[in-house]
């Protein structure tokens, strides 16, 4: 049996996400602890909850089926989170929290592969880099429109003055086809959590016929089914059995039941220095004496092609039969063959979703390209494949900055954004012990799209099998993508803020 | 070719016999190699040039079955788990005395007790001297990593954890074929002067023979034990082992069983990934019957070797042969005032590199310290909140490779029989696996066999109760 969800309490944006057109990160700093406590407490009955969000998210795909456009919204949606900074500021104590949350993520940046200046500071950092432009608080909204959320924004921003200033205040938006900078469709594999709604429903739903046992592991093909004590504290957690809940994910504290943390990184994608990367890459291939086809390097450094394609199931070139197909895009595995997935619906003969080959060795997507990196899924790893799903975080990505030409320096990129329950164990883990690792989770190289070394040069090589099949080790300097500041959070659930801002005198079961 | 020393450590050109050395290292891992060459898929390193097809193979150097035993990640809470890894340092840290018997007509290596005459006897001028009963103590460190915390004697501060990846035979080999610079690199390793005499078995060495009388194991005399007479290298030394380490002391923890476990895992079983998520490599590591299935090490290496066999290569570990220290994070180390420190001024790389000649890591030792000049011990620093008073957190940080070499293969790969299967507790999380004949039932829950822990534990801390003041009968109460 799946936990039934408590939706109406669980912040929307932790799940499912707010998928809106536009999008706005505030990064707000407390002036006056009291006061400000109070302002916020103003913003709460504004807060979206996830039964909101799931309608939301019903209504666009109802439109979708009907080949109608997505639906204008009425009110723009809105997610809430606190730094601990905050936290303190309102006498909370935060050392039973977690470790990274607790510390807050300068603390982490060396951790993380920010290069740190001599004073101790990350020196791309732009923002939460002192007292002065600390970060407290942190508002997502996201809209169908543009100018009502800009509406919004104006007048958050004037009920919380002048005890809340902004630090930051990013726009973003759904660039044409989900493409990131540097033009690939992103925000393609995201676990599905498990868990039902009071309706009775899946909030994760299941396409795999029944009959196949993979419809006990998977939503979609090849997105794996999570517990949802990984996003939410006071559910059960992932095991390394993968259909066995764990024990209720505890809260650091009561008022963090339906809570979650959130990681946020203001990623800058600097799309010349990757492309004159990707350049010196093909030619040093070619001197070697290969033949590299044009988009071969950059797709294998990714693991996908541009459209989402991936390379395990499509080596030679995209396919729009996969990249358009949500049952197909996310359906293969490195280490084990995937036999033809009957899906549910009733047909006779079932549809059926075709084989997809394994790729251990990473013949078709390398080993140490990002998506091998950040999530090995049945593959080799020094923690063992079992406990690859435990890792696993709800991001939501969010492009920013200028629609500029491909090789200007321009100030853009992408608001990196996840949930999880553990800082420690997820997010920093993914980042440090696989993505900067040389040796992990595959000792083919470091991440090459979001790796770092904490130097501002960032030499580093990476080993992939070039288009002849060959084993080559190539360089790959520079730095392309580059924190500019971010911040942990607590994101706890509406009766979370409402005991913690003092919106009224009832606390939290 | 010959097959060079691990990491090509440059040890025997210090010695005047130094091709003999290079010699006998070659010849030592060729009888190995030899072995398995009538394996389908089995590769001899010498014969694999520059267009062989490279794979790191990556584990994690805390011993897992503690985490599993310990049942780490079966509750969630924070304090509880880190409560439990707690424990598991303290008891990765605890020396297991052993000592041989001869029953039947196989040597059994058995946990040492005086109290029934399990031990190991010298024998001096041609008898045994019984009032000179010994054992010998192993690191139960299991993952290919073992650890020494090094105590200044005067203050108790730890001024160093010593970790090392290194193989005994190649110690042996050094040791037998020149002692004076087995001497020399010890006393530079531990930092003060190791009397030579004490690296070797200065008798020839007995141990009981056993036979089953009325149900009950008897001792019926003692034997001699090849391997283990007069001058030959005790790999057990109390230099590297209650004293220091120098080398690999676990009994499994040895350079050709980790060729042994390479080459049988390039054989084809009969086991067929399941339907799910996983390719169970515990049950790959059972089927085949090599390597012990409570490692993380083991299974790893298994698993990739056979992925690679079966993909159609030609599978093993390339020249030099060793086991290596591939990555250290120690960005979580914090100094007592919760400060983090640069890489450089906590960890010395003594033996090896992370860059060889050939791009790959092939650390063989290294250390962890405070910083020159600090005025506080490792105990009051911690790695992720966890204090260094052992070796554990910095284990857990430390990756542990072997580097396999692939070339194309062609023929057929024949299908192996499976050896056993893994039966999973019923509920330890990670996981813990019992090894059981293939077509038998897994045991029932509440059977014996679930419930002696396989390794020996520390106190739990939470257990002991805090008492005012000291019991009435040894000292007076307190206020």
């Amino acid at each position: 049996m799946e936990p039934l969800l408590d939706a109406t309490d669980i912040q929307g944006h932790v799940f499912p996400g707010f998928g809106t057109s536009h999008s706005v990160v505030i990064a707000l700093q407390l002036r006056a602890p009291a006061e400000g406590r109070a302002a916020l407490g103003h913003l709460l009955p504004e807060v979206t909850t996830m039964a909101d969000s799931l309608h939301l998210k019903g209504s666009r795909r109802e439109a979708a089926v009907a080949g109608l456009p997505r639906p204008m919204q009425q009110i723009p949606l809105l997610a809430l989170s606190i730094a601990a900074t905050a936290l303190r500021a309102w006498g909370h104590d935060t050392s039973g929290f977690d470790l990274s949350f607790h510390m807050g993520m300068r603390a982490d940046a060396a951790s993380l592969g920010d290069p740190i200046g001599q004073d101790s500071i990350p020196v791309d950092w732009t923002f939460e880099t002192s007292e002065d432009d600390r970060v407290d608080v942190l508002l997502i909204a996201g809209h169908s429109e543009r100018v009502p959320l800009e509406q919004a924004v104006e007048r958050w921003l004037s009920m919380l003055a002048p005890h809340w200033t902004p630090v930051l205040i990013e726009y973003g938006r759904r660039r044409a086809g989900d493409k990131e900078f540097f033009g690939f469709k992103d925000g393609i594999s995201q676990p599905a959590m498990r868990g039902v709604t009071p309706g009775g429903e899946f909030v994760s739903r299941r396409v795999i016929a029944a009959e196949d046992p993979r419809s006990e592991l998977f939503a979609k093909p090849g997105q794996l089914l999570i517990w949802p004590g990984s996003f939410l504290f006071g559910y059960p957690c992932q095991t390394s059995s993968l259909t066995q809940p764990g024990a209720k994910m505890p809260p650091p504290v009561p008022w963090m039941r339906n809570g979650s943390y959130l990681v946020f990184r203001r990623l800058l994608q600097n799309v010349r220095v990757f492309r004159e990367a990707v350049t010196k890459m093909e030619q040093h291939l070619m001197e070697q004496g290969e033949n590299v086809p044009e988009g071969w390097v950059s797709a294998h450094l990714v693991g996908r092609w541009p459209d989402g394609t991936p390379l395990t199931a499509s080596p030679e070139n995209a396919d729009p039969d996969i990249s358009d197909d949500q049952n197909r895009i996310n359906n293969f595995r490195f280490f084990a063959s995937l036999s033809p997935t009957p899906l549910a619906g009733g047909g006779d003969p079932p549809e059926t979703i075709p084989a997809v080959p394994p790729d251990p060795l990473g013949f078709g997507c390398p080993r140490a390209s990002h998506i091998r990196q950040v999530n090995p899924r049945d593959g080799i790893s020094e923690i063992g494949q079992e406990h690859h799903s435990g890792k696993l975080m709800l991001r939501r990505g969010i492009a920013f900055g200028p629609e500029e030409e491909e090789m200007s320096d321009a100030d853009r990129g992408l608001l990196f954004l996840s949930y999880q329950t553990s800082i420690v164990e997820q997010f920093k883990f993914v980042q440090v012990n696989w993505a900067n690792a040389t040796q992990r989770p595959t000792g083919d190289g470091a991440d090459p799209i979001i790796g770092q070394n904490g130097t501002l040069d960032n030499e580093r090589r990476i080993q992939l099998f070039s288009p002849s099949r060959r084993q080559q080790r190539c360089p790959l300097d520079g730095r392309w993508v580059v924190a500019t500041g971010g911040g942990y959070f607590v994101v706890p659930s509406i009766g979370g803020l409402r005991h913690l801002l003092h919106v009224d005198e009832e606390s939290p079961s | 070719m010959k097959y060079l020393p691990p990491g090509r450590i440059d040890d025997f050109a210090r010695s005047s016999i130094a091709n003999h050395l290079e010699e006998a290292w070659h010849e030592r891992v060729k009888e190995q190699i030899d072995q398995y060459r009538d394996l389908a898929r089995f590769l001899d390193p010498l014969d694999a040039d520059d267009t062989a097809a490279r794979e790191v193979i990556p584990w994690t150097g805390f011993p897992r079955i503690y985490d599993a035993w310990l049942n780490i990640d079966k509750n969630p809470d924070l304090v509880e788990r880190a409560r439990r890894m707690n424990r598991a340092h303290r008891s990765a840290e605890i020396l297991n005395g052993f000592t041989y018997v001869k029953f039947g007509d196989r040597f059994f290596q058995v946990p040492a007790d005086p109290t029934n005459g399990w031990m190991l006897i010298p024998e001096i001028d041609g008898e045994p001297s019984f009032q000179d009963a010994f054992s010998l103590v192993e690191r139960p460190q299991d993952e290919y990593l073992e650890w020494f915390v090094v105590r200044d004697p005067v203050t108790n501060r730890i001024t160093r954890i010593d970790f090392t990846a290194e193989a005994p035979e190649y110690w042996e080999t050094l040791a037998e074929g020149d002692p004076d610079l087995a001497q020399e690199l010890y006393s530079e390793l531990l930092g003060f002067n190791v009397p030579k005499e004490d690296l070797f078995f200065q008798h020839d060495v007995l141990c009981p023979e056993l036979v089953r009388v009325s149900g009950r194991l008897q001792i019926v005399g003692h034997v001699r034990l090849t391997g283990y007479e007069a001058g030959q290298y005790n790999r057990w030394n109390k230099w590297n082992t209650e004293r220091g380490a120098v080398h690999l002391t676990q009994r499994n923890n040895t350079l050709f069983a980790e060729i042994n476990l390479a080459a049988r895992a390039t054989q084809r079983f009969a086991i067929r990934p399941d339907l799910g998520a996983n390719v169970d490599r515990f049950a790959l590591t059972a089927c085949g019957g090599y390597g012990a299935l409570n490692r993380n090490s083991d299974p790893t290496i298994g698993q990739s070797v056979n992925t690679l066999a079966l993909s159609g290569f030609q599978v093993m570990v390339s020249n030099p042969i060793g086991l290596y220290i591939g990555n250290i994070d120690v960005s979580g180390f914090r100094d007592p005032d919760g400060n983090a420190v640069e890489r450089d001024e906590i960890l010395t790389v003594h033996r090896g590199t992370f860059e060889d000649e050939d791009g790959l890591a092939r650390v063989l030792r290294f250390s962890v310290h405070p910083p020159a000049g600090a005025d506080y011990g490792l105990e009051s620093c911690a790695i992720d909140r966890h204090p260094l008073s052992t070796g554990g957190p910095v284990a857990r940080q430390t990756t542990v490779v072997i580097h396999g070499i692939a070339t194309p293969a062609s023929g057929d790969n024949p299908l192996a029989e499976c050896a056993a299967r893994a039966c999973a507790h019923p509920t330890k999380d990670p996981q813990y696996f019992l090894a059981i004949d293939p077509d038998a039932d897994c045991p029932a829950n509440d059977d014996e066999r679930w419930m002696e822990a396989p390794v020996t534990l520390a106190p739990d801390e939470s257990r002991m109760t805090a008492v005012r003041g000291a019991p009435r009968t040894s000292g007076e109460r307190m206020g």
